[in-house]
């Protein structure tokens, strides 16, 4: 077991194809984005948002937003023109109107603006609700709102510590996620490596007498190893070469980057055994990997937020986004419990990658070659 | 030592393998001729347990050949159609990769894949990566990685594919001697004189079936053609061409009046040639060059099949 780990470790390591996606393609996009935010990419302070209130007819709404007044924003109200003139001004960073159908006017598109944008909709969604209680029980309003508004977890969270990143960041989670998933070429080669269906190089490993569970573990084992360095490289790399910080609890990414690792190789295995055409299976890991990674807010940071709002089940079960959201709680929460429902979900999406890997691999006859 | 009863294997509508029967003896070497699409590959991989078969019963050296049938794959060793090497790693390395997945104890690896690489004259290209080596190189490393295990039965799927003639004959040298220090060898190919060359018994493939078996001479001996005698630049009348037709052991004759090529078939080897020359030296007939051929396997199948082999 130990000399084909070797051998593997070794063959992965002279693989320059495997290579270069796995670590030099997210260096390379490190520094690209680098070079374009610059080196404004840390933790920073939170205050409340400044924001304009224009009066209207919608009681509820105006509630709501008393309600969020302190920690979450600072809201004046204000006329329209007055609000515009300020928001022109960037003394505030939105407008929130108190109409039968509330909305919001900003000018942004950084994390203030999401925030804003988030708590808008949140609203929005529990409106009729807020709105029935306000005719029926007025005087128990206050405490529906109080009541949604903890539902607004991630505005609960970032208050809580009192930390927020700078949007650039989650371009970087997003591209770590990205570089956890392009393990998946080395999962892919393995796959077509260890399938008779596939090459006959993996035909001519399976009809020599090694067991077959002792040949998958020890191929998967090198993959994993080396992608496992890789994000280790990658952090590195943006921690000591680019000035990013992780916080202080960086002792916390390594269950992340070991998960991440493994669900991206087995990624690569399971998209390996399908019965396709190499290229085809390639252009499929690279499509499906930066769609998840475009998804975790690798390309447009707020990106995330979107999904996560709109599509929640989406942010769930994409690697690249809990990858994200996990550097992200790291960097943020005092409250572990996001950074280890992230860390759950990946364990499970990982453990179905790997069980999955093992069914496909672990087939020995097969109805054609 | 190997025996397959009636192996039926179907990809759907298309039956590749059609009541096969192979009976394979210890220390032979055994060809199993065919051309391309015959089901000469898929006949291995159902032997080696690769391919699920939809009937009949496969038993190696006395045993059913099955995926996990460790024991009996450690006694084989296996030459794919295809090379079948790691390309990022050496000559030597590739070769004690596969040892070693036949022989576990190291020092006998070593000396194994020593005995290989000397085997495969690939002692000069040891640090080289597959990439750098020429078509006949690379297909010496190809066999060396299929044989380092010293395995006493050793299949070859078409070694000599894309091989220049230089390798080819050092492959079949190989293979001969891998057999004289006590291997069993199948081998396939479509290429009839390797065949002729090396095996002492053969089966011919087609459609999957087994069309005909034996010697060389055996089989030889089950077609009406003894000799054929090809004359070149030769113009014919009809009335001569019967002429021919009636000359004795004549069982067939073809003459092409655009090439002015006549070929002559005969029943038997003995003075053929001499009654055809003299009825043309009485008939006054000029003709160029003239060949007289010995029966080849390719036409055992072309009288057996209606078809050449490399068809």
């Amino acid at each position: 077991m130990l000399r084909l780990y070797w051998f593997h470790t070794k063959r992965i390591l002279r693989g320059k194809e495997e290579l270069f996606w796995a670590l030099i393609f997210p260096l390379v996009m490190a520094t690209l984005f680098y070079a374009s935010f610059g080196s404004g990419v840390d933790l920073e302070e939170m205050n409340a948002i400044p924001v304009a209130a224009v009066r209207g007819e919608n009681v509820a709404f105006t509630s709501f937003l008393q309600a969020m007044d302190g920690d979450t924003l600072a809201v004046q109200e204000m006329e329209e023109g007055q609000a515009l003139l300020a928001l022109s001004e960037g003394e505030i960073d939105g407008i929130f109107y108190c109409e039968k159908e509330p909305s919001l006017t900003v000018v942004g598109t950084q994390l203030p603006e999401s925030i804003l944008g988030a708590l808008l909709e949140g609203y929005l969604q529990n409106a009729s609700m807020l709105e029935e209680i306000g005719k029926t029980h007025p005087l128990k309003l206050p405490a529906a709102i109080a009541a949604m508004s903890d539902s607004q977890s991630f505005i609960q969270n970032v208050t809580t510590q009192g930390n927020v990143l700078d949007n650039n960041l989650t371009y970087f989670f997003g591209l770590i996620g990205m570089a956890c998933l392009f393990g998946a070429f080395m999962g892919l080669t393995s796959a077509m490596n260890l399938r008779a269906d596939q090459s006959a190089l993996a035909a001519r490993r399976s009809v020599a007498p090694t067991h077959r569970r002792t040949m998958v573990v020890s191929e998967l084992l090198a993959a994993f190893t080396i992608q496992f360095f890789n994000i280790c490289i990658l952090l590195l790399y943006l921690h000591f070469a680019l000035g990013i910080s992780f916080g202080e609890k960086w002792y916390l990414l390594l269950p992340v980057c070991i998960l991440g690792s493994v669900t991206g190789v087995a990624y690569g295995i399971f998209l390996g055994s399908l019965h396709l055409s190499e290229g085809y299976k390639t252009a499929c890991l690279v499509g499906s990997s930066l769609l998840m990674s475009f998804l975790a807010g690798m390309m447009f940071a707020n990106m995330k937020d979107i999904v996560a709002h709109h599509a929640p089940f989406l942010s769930k079960i994409n690697p690249a986004a809990l990858i994200a959201d996990a550097f992200y709680s790291i960097s943020v929460y005092e409250n572990p419990s996001r950074y280890l429902e992230n860390l759950a979900l990946l364990a499970i999406i990982a453990l179905v990658l790997v069980t999955v890997s093992f069914v496909r691999l672990g087939r020995e006859r097969y109805d054609s070659l | 030592m190997i025996h397959m009863e009636n192996v039926v294997k179907r990809y759907g509508e298309l039956v590749a393998l059609d009541h096969l029967n192979l009976d394979i003896r210890e220390g032979e070497v055994f060809g199993l001729l065919g051309p391309n699409g015959s089901g000469k590959t898929t006949a291995m991989n159902c032997l080696l347990a690769l391919l699920k078969y939809d009937k009949g019963s496969i038993t190696v050296f006395g045993q059913e050949m099955r995926p996990d049938s460790y024991e009996l794959k450690r006694q084989i060793g296996v030459v794919p159609q295809e090379v079948a090497v790691f390309d990022q790693m050496t000559v030597q390395e590739n070769i004690d990769y596969f040892c070693g997945l036949y022989v576990k104890d190291k020092t006998r690896r070593k000396e194994y894949t020593e005995e290989a690489i000397r085997f495969a004259g690939l002692e000069d290209y040891r640090k080289m990566l597959p990439r750098k080596l020429s078509g006949g190189l690379l297909r010496r490393l190809n066999i060396a990685c299929g044989i380092a295990h010293q395995p006493r039965l050793v299949i070859l799927d078409e070694p000599t594919v894309a091989v220049d003639p230089q390798s080819r004959n050092r492959i079949l040298e190989g293979i001969l001697e891998l057999n004289r220090k006590g291997s069993t060898i199948i081998y396939t190919s479509h290429y009839m004189e390797e065949v002729e060359q090396i095996c002492s018994r053969i089966v011919i493939l087609d459609h999957g079936r087994s069309i005909a078996s034996g010697t060389t001479e055996e089989l030889k001996r089950m077609i009406r053609t003894a000799e054929t005698i090809l004359i070149e630049g030769i113009v014919l009348s009809p009335e001569q061409l019967s002429g021919i037709q009636a000359l004795k052991h004549v069982f067939q004759v073809d003459y092409d009046r655009g090439t002015l090529h006549l070929t002559v078939k005969c029943t038997s080897a003995t003075h053929n040639l001499i009654r055809l020359l003299h009825f043309l030296e009485e008939e006054g007939v000029s003709f160029g060059q003239v060949y007289s051929q010995l029966p080849t396997l390719n036409d055992v199948f072309l009288e057996i099949t209606g078809k050449e082999l490399r068809d």
